[in-house]
């Protein structure tokens, strides 16, 4: 007896450690070998730059913890980005712009969703196909050009402080939080787990799994409108590669934080390492004068590294390799069972 | 004074035409512990899983506190208070086991936030019930043995305050010790009037817990004994007489071969088998028997190389082999056709033809290496005549075939690696009896074709009508060997099913009347 009060709420997993060790490692190097890597100027400004990043970030944590994926995270960002310009020109007011923005976001989630769940295309293919007609819409509606000389309404959103600690920095901590106060302490958050780690049993269990998925789908349209925001703010500015590495990065930064790309397993606190791991990485190699290009090669060979460990970590700890790619049934008695009185 | 808390009238179920449940009518009492017995195939299974919601009949009533009741799955059924703990336990493997206890119906506070710490010190005593340690709530349920997974989800029935708890074999996968904890803990319980369905073929188990005793045979409920009536003999005996399609087959006679075409000795793999020796001769029929979860397929994937030995050694023509998967045992001419057939044998979307040839490339190929269809169709026709293949054509999508005519695709695969040693698991599992008896004369003619046969089935009126020699195991070891055609169901079933052998004669005359 004696425990904590904390002690019985789900925990992490040992995984986190190594993200977060090596986030650790991440600063220590940096701070060696970039100068101006250590000074609070730099430090803000990765946090404005990687707040979109992050938002988006816990909605592909959810997908991913559920089984599911969202390619077309990107070229959604783009899309309600289009839109947020456009009325920042017709000079709507800036909170009904946030409002349209995000249920631009959702619907754009919920068509996902919908093709995921009543069409039954798989989660990957579907996202991938609405991706590619999301990024062509941008194209068509961009014509070729730039959109620039956007008002800067949301700029104080994105880029400023409030008692001198920086906005993102608040948005980021109470998104963060409240997800964590979701997945830990809801039904609904239990339920996106149980979804992923085994989708029959929770059948069995009576869910709606479509529910399930069209919400987390859903959830992650709304995040992205939200991030759109974000980057509005900060960047101002709407091209045809608008957030073409932002599906990829944003399940680097999952991947990196221990969630499973098979679904069951993941955290907040794991996204929050692996976000502020993916911020200082970009900003670090710039800082050491690494080409820009270098950067889309480390996240493909992070995601693969990563994934690989956890896939290795599962047969070692199972060591029913042979049976399990049979997909035999397992009838091994264990009669050293240590968890017996 | 007893109160009727569930019955069944007149349930019926069949899958593809294959009847698993004919009219089955059952009464359970509050607070009463129900056995059901029978052999493999009996329908035991089926029957918990339409008690519990997963499966429905497709005639009958179910009537919960005497009103008619159906439920769509096994939620509905849990909210009326009946669980059921299946054979293979079914979790989430990377959740926490206080999460698995509590799924689908967590404790909730003020704002609907899931109480952890309260659910905790509920879920404590639930575990200590069961012998466990509190100390595995944090724990992730992939982490636990399989035995400690099953008394956990036990638990999880428990706990929910059910009014029926429904178990499948429950200790298949459970030490002794654990089986104890597990049989007081429901003894307990039923005291207290919980009603238990208990599905099992461990003769000790039944007779040490059951009040009343169902005995399952070929879908039909044929006997009920109360606590007094039944024994170990009377037992057996309902269990056995299953109706064998009455056709005495013609027995090759092989002649015993000097150096035997397979034999193995000693050999063991932890936690499946231990200690298997047997011999096979060309031309001979070897069955084996046993019921779920004694080791049978096991010993047959050890011996072609997909499942690891720990010790001991298969012989091959007098040379030891040591193989390392199936391709090397058919280059060796050692073909094992497996018991399930959709997830280990058949390609699904592809045609007659192309399962038969399935691995057959040296031999329809041309110089060139390319697929020669000429001859891939002259193959194919020839199997389709000589194995009377029912389908319109070779095109004919392989799930479009009925179950026997699948296994008859399956066998002429087999078949076309021209064989010396023929496993086959469960050959005529889920047939219908037409297409049986023709895989049976199959078998037969492939055996006076000097192939060994390995037939394991858990149908024991085939083992007996069909194999020259019957080996029985129980439990991953070896419990007896019996000559095919003078022994008897009743005399291997004692063997399978553990209990002491004591064929008296009244037994005997049950068994002939029981024959129809």
């Amino acid at each position: 007896m004696g425990r904590k009060f904390s002690s019985y709420i789900p925990a992490p997993g040992k995984r986190v450690y190594l993200a977060i060790g090596l986030l650790a490692f991440e600063i220590f190097i940096f701070t060696i070998f970039a100068e101006n890597f250590l000074t609070i100027k730099n430090l803000s400004t990765v946090l404005i730059n990687v707040s979109d990043l992050a938002i988006v970030s816990l909605g592909m944590t959810m997908l991913l913890i559920m089984g599911g994926i969202d390619i077309s995270a990107g070229s959604a960002l783009g899309v309600v980005g289009f839109m947020i310009a456009q009325l920042l020109f017709k000079e709507v007011h800036p909170i009904i712009i946030a409002f349209v923005a995000i249920a631009a976001g959702t619907l754009i989630g919920l068509i996902n969703g919908l093709l995921i769940t009543k069409f039954r295309i798989p989660d990957i293919i579907a996202t991938l196909s609405t991706n590619s007609v999301f990024r062509a819409l941008i194209f068509g509606l961009l014509g070729g050009k730039y959109l620039v000389g956007i008002p800067l309404k949301f700029k104080r959103l994105a880029t400023g402080t409030l008692f001198g600690i920086p906005n993102t920095l608040i948005i980021i901590i109470v998104f963060f939080t409240v997800f964590w106060l979701v997945l830990t302490f809801t039904r609904y958050g239990r339920k996106v787990y149980a979804v992923g780690d085994n989708t029959e049993a929770a059948k069995a269990l009576g869910i709606n799994i479509n529910n399930i998925r069209l919400a987390t789908y859903s959830i992650m349209g709304a995040l992205i409108g939200f991030a759109a925001l974000l980057y509005m703010g900060r960047v101002a500015v709407v091209e045809i590669g608008i957030g073409s590495d932002l599906a990829i990065r944003s399940i680097a930064v999952a991947v990196i934080g221990g969630t499973s790309v098979t679904g069951g397993r993941g955290s907040i606190i794991g996204t929050i390492a692996g976000a502020l791991f993916m911020a200082f990485l970009k900003n670090g190699l710039v800082l050491l004068g690494m080409p820009s290009l270098a950067e889309p090669a480390v996240t493909g060979v992070l995601i693969l590294l990563f994934v690989g460990i956890d896939v290795l970590a599962d047969l070692k700890s199972t060591g029913k390799i042979k049976s399990r790619l049979l997909g035999r049934r397992l009838n091994i008695v264990d009669n050293k069972s240590k968890d017996i009185l | 004074m007893t109160t009727e808390l569930l019955s069944l009238h007149r349930i019926s179920k069949s899958f593809d035409g294959a009847s698993a449940l004919m009219d089955v009518n059952l009464t359970i009492n509050e607070g009463e512990i129900h056995c059901i017995v029978g052999e493999n195939g009996a329908g035991k299974s089926t029957l918990m899983k339409i008690v519990a919601g997963v499966l429905h009949p497709d005639n009958g009533i179910i009537k919960f506190k005497g009103e008619s009741v159906r439920f769509k799955n096994p939620k509905e059924a849990s909210d009326l208070g009946v669980s059921i703990v299946f054979q293979e336990p079914m979790f989430f493997p990377f959740l926490s086991v206080l999460e698995n206890i509590y799924f689908g119906d967590e404790l909730l506070g003020k704002f609907n936030e899931i109480r952890w710490k309260q659910m905790a010190d509920i879920a404590k005593n639930a575990l200590l019930n069961m012998g466990l340690h509190e100390d595995i709530l944090k724990k992730p349920m992939s982490s636990l043995s399989i035995g400690t997974q099953q008394l956990v989800l036990i638990a999880r029935a428990i706990h929910k305050k059910s009014k029926l708890l429904i178990l499948d074999e429950p200790t298949s996968i459970l030490s002794n010790a654990e089986s104890d904890i597990l049989f007081r803990q429901i003894e307990t319980l039923s005291k207290n009037g919980l009603a238990v369905l208990y599905i099992s073929h461990r003769m000790d188990d039944i007779l040490g817990i059951g009040q009343r005793i169902s005995v399952l045979r070929d879908g039909k409920l044929v006997n009920e004994f109360s606590r007094e009536e039944a024994n170990r003999d009377n037992l057996v005996v309902a269990m056995s007489g299953r109706i064998l399609s009455s056709i005495e087959y013609n027995k090759n006679s092989y002649v015993k071969s000097e150096i035997p075409l397979i034999e193995v000795k000693n050999l063991t793999n932890f936690g499946s088998f231990e200690n298997i020796s047997f011999s096979l001769s060309a031309g001979e029929i070897l069955g084996i028997y046993g019921l779920v979860g004694s080791g049978r397929s096991e010993v047959a994937r050890a011996i072609i190389g997909e499942d690891d030995i720990s010790s001991g050694v298969v012989l091959f023509e007098g040379i030891e082999i040591k193989l390392k998967n199936c391709a090397e045992a058919m280059k060796l001419g050692i073909t094992y056709s497996p018991e399930d057939r959709r997830r280990q044998a058949l390609f699904p979307n592809r045609n007659l033809r192309e399962n038969i040839t399935a691995g057959l490339f040296q031999k329809i190929k041309n110089k060139l290496g390319i697929i020669n269809s000429n001859i891939e169709e002259k193959i194919v026709n020839k199997q389709i005549a000589d194995l009377n293949i029912k389908t319109e054509s070779q095109a004919t999508l392989i799930l479009n075939l009925s179950g026997g005519n699948q296994q008859k695709a399956m066998l002429s695969r087999g078949i076309l690696h021209q064989p010396k040693v023929l496993i086959l698991d469960e050959p005529t599992r889920g047939i219908d009896v037409g297409t049986k008896v023709e895989i049976h004369n199959l078998i037969n003619n492939l055996a006076k074709q000097n192939i060994g046969i390995i037939m394991i089935s858990s149908d024991l009126p085939e083992i007996l009508a069909l194999s020259d020699r019957i080996l029985i195991m129980r439990e991953g070891k070896l419990v007896g060997e019996m000559n095919g055609k003078t022994s008897s169901e009743i005399e291997i079933l004692h063997l399978a099913l553990g209990s002491e052998q004591e064929n008296n004669k009244e037994s005997d005359v049950n068994i002939k009347g029981d024959n129809r």
